[in-house]
């Protein structure tokens, strides 16, 4: 009989602990894949949160700092920029579009982007994907806004539905703009990425509900109706921030340079991917943890596989003495034993794969409504066909442990067998 | 006496070096064929000799010969094959594999000695045809107990698929270690039977060791290990 045949059968007449052990290496291995998947996409959905983009320019500070309040709508901007210095960057030969962004309002919980039809146009987000409208369409009235799909979803809006407009964020508005409702004109299709949880407004209408108000208050007395503020020719004075594209990406360097030197006020701007690369250098850390937490479950059950192996020992002595009286040589009963872990880790592994790939057909829906994930169903990467690897291996070693144990006690036991 | 299948001369073991001599046999001639009975009570050193014999063991000093072979001067691993081609053993209780069949611990020899797969194959087609004409002969003809687990069978049964897989492949030497102790004396006459019938068509040579004097009449020879072996 092969030894693989020996070791199955061995392993059937204890398939209870066998199962525990191989349900163990499973979880293991599908935490491993799982969180090496999580990382994957974290970045991938991190770094594709813009593209197509060549500088962002915002009012002077960090650049961690612009492109977190600018494209991640996390956190302020200290200062904004005029709108001369907007239109001169609009101006420049090199500049083949421009986005202007003004931030400051929300809506329930939600980030109100003042912008021109031109961000529909023009922002792009993963490999250059740009963005698309399930319902409705841009802007034609001042007081249109484009709802990102996370907002339309949890607040229930439909097209034609009315907004009021938080001064300030948080959930709990202060000081809405109550005279001067906005009307849902369009809702964006799902991106995955900040646009989602973002309300889209023109900038005119962040002019208009801010025309009564000076320094954060209302002007009392002063009250300038919706249909009234149509007819006042409205001029932006600022925006928080620039997205720009180039003709050229060659020419982003020379521009950033020119931008960051120029002398109408204190400008800075960016290069989306590098800073990118820096935020996530802060981010990361995380994973790295998660990595290292899931590293240890996987030596865990590793050890938890050497444990029964080496309880098993005691008790098969007799059988491995029966083994060598009817004629098995050492290296029958160590390779029935190196079969045996191979067998429990391989299987382990494998059950592990298919439960990564369950779990991952389960929860791919939860993570892209809950959290504006993507999780795509994909082959395994040469990583993780190496993470799998590496666990048969280290399965394959410790299985080097009980088989050396086994060799000496027969060696030992001979006929003197103990029961 | 032609030449005999077994020879020890002046075999000496002990544990360590500093322990007391455990065997001490100045000599012993087995023939082939011959059916020896060894009688000697429970840890006198009978095991240890079979230990010897099996060549799990070597003795510090003295010679044991098999076939014209001499163990002491084999390798580990040419002892090894001469024990799975030329030995087949019987313990006294729990001698099977507990996760194979019936059918699967009496071919297991064949499995890891060529050399008595041949000689099984010379009797039958298949080692598994060979397998249940002996487990008939041991009165364990029945096809749903040959297929089942070994763990699953009385003790008088499992003696004698024991017995069917010490034969299988006509080893030159029958080893059993009190095969009978843990039989009632219905089991065990017929046990005794049916192992010397097919040892005689085997024609291999049996030592059988036990502390029951009361078997001694059905053997050839009869030896008391006191007597054998100085040590004791």
């Amino acid at each position: 009989m092969p030894i693989l045949t020996l070791a199955i059968k061995s392993l059937w007449n204890r398939r209870g602990t066998a199962l525990l052990t191989i349900c163990s290496l499973a979880v293991s291995v599908m935490l491993l894949l799982g969180v090496e998947k999580i990382k994957r996409e974290a970045r991938e959905s991190f770094t594709s949160t813009i593209s197509g983009t060549d500088l962002i320019v915002g009012a002077r500070s960090g650049g961690v700092q612009l492109l977190l309040y600018s494209i991640f709508r996390i956190g302020n901007a200290a200062n904004n920029i005029s709108i001369d210095s907007y239109r001169r960057i609009t101006a420049f030969p090199e500049t083949a579009w421009t986005i202007p962004l003004s931030l400051g309002d929300s809506h329930r919980g939600f980030r109100v982007l003042g912008t021109s039809n031109d961000y529909f146009a023009h922002y792009r987000y993963a490999q250059k994907r740009s963005l698309s409208f399930t319902a409705g369409g841009p802007f034609e009235d001042i007081f249109d806004a484009a709802l990102g799909a996370e907002v339309a979803e949890t607040l229930g809006y439909r097209i034609g539905d009315p907004i009021v407009i938080n001064h300030g964020i948080g959930a709990v508005g202060f000081a809405p703009h109550k005279d001067k409702p906005f009307r849902v004109a369009g809702i964006l299709a799902r991106t995955g990425t900040p646009v989602d949880r973002t309300i889209h407004v023109s900038l005119e209408g962040i002019e208009a509900i801010h025309i009564d108000w000076r320094d954060g208050r209302k002007i009392r007395g002063l009250q300038i109706s919706a249909d009234d503020v149509r007819k006042m020719n409205l001029k932006p004075e600022a925006v928080t921030a620039v997205l720009v594209g180039l003709n050229s990406r060659l020419a982003a360097f020379a521009l950033q340079r020119r931008i960051n030197e120029y002398p109408g006020e204190p400008l800075l701007a960016i290069l989306p991917g590098v800073t990118l690369q820096e935020l996530w250098t802060l981010v990361g850390t995380a994973e790295t943890g998660l990595a290292a937490v899931s590293l240890l479950v996987a030596v865990a059950s590793l050890l938890g596989m050497l444990t029964m192996l080496l309880a098993g020992l005691s008790e098969r002595r007799r059988e491995m003495a029966i083994l060598r009286a009817i004629g098995a040589r050492p290296r029958h009963v160590i390779g029935l034993l190196i079969a045996e872990s191979t067998l429990l880790v391989c299987v382990g592994t494998m059950c592990g794969l298919a439960l990564f790939y369950l779990g991952l057909v389960v929860t791919q829906p939860v993570i892209e409504t809950r959290f504006g994930l993507h999780v795509a169903l994909a082959w395994p990467t040469a990583r993780d066909g190496a993470i799998l690897i590496l666990v048969i291996a280290a399965g394959v070693m410790a299985g080097l442990i009980p088989a050396y144990r086994a060799y000496r006690q027969m060696l030992t036991d001979g006929l003197t067998v103990r029961s | 006496m032609t030449e005999p299948l077994i020879e020890l001369n002046n075999l000496q073991f002990r544990w360590r070096p500093a322990d007391p001599l455990v065997i001490d046999i100045p000599e012993l001639k087995i023939a082939a064929g011959e059916r020896v009975f060894i009688q000697g009570s429970s840890g006198s050193g009978k095991t240890t000799l079979l230990n010897l014999l099996g060549g799990f063991m070597l003795p510090q000093s003295g010679k044991i010969t098999v076939l014209g072979q001499e163990l002491t001067e084999m390798s580990g691993s040419r002892r090894d094959k001469f024990r799975s081609d030329h030995i087949g053993f019987i313990f006294q209780m729990f001698n099977l594999v507990p996760y194979l069949s019936v059918i699967e611990n009496v071919t297991l020899p064949c499995r890891f000695s060529g050399h008595r797969q041949a000689r099984s194959l010379q009797n039958a087609k298949t080692i598994a045809t060979e397998a249940e004409r002996l487990l008939k002969h041991m009165t364990i003809g029945d096809l749903t107990l040959m297929k089942k687990s070994a763990a699953e069978l009385s003790m008088g049964q499992q003696q004698r698929v024991a017995a069917a897989r010490a034969l299988i492949g006509c080893p030159n030497l029958i080893i059993a270690d009190e095969p009978t102790s843990s039989l009632d004396a219905d089991a065990r006459s017929a046990f005794l039977d049916l192992l010397f019938t097919e040892v005689a068509a085997s024609g291999s040579t049996l030592i059988f060791v036990s502390h029951d004097a009361n078997l001694a009449p059905s053997f050839d020879r009869t030896l008391a290990f006191a007597d054998l072996n100085r040590a004791y």
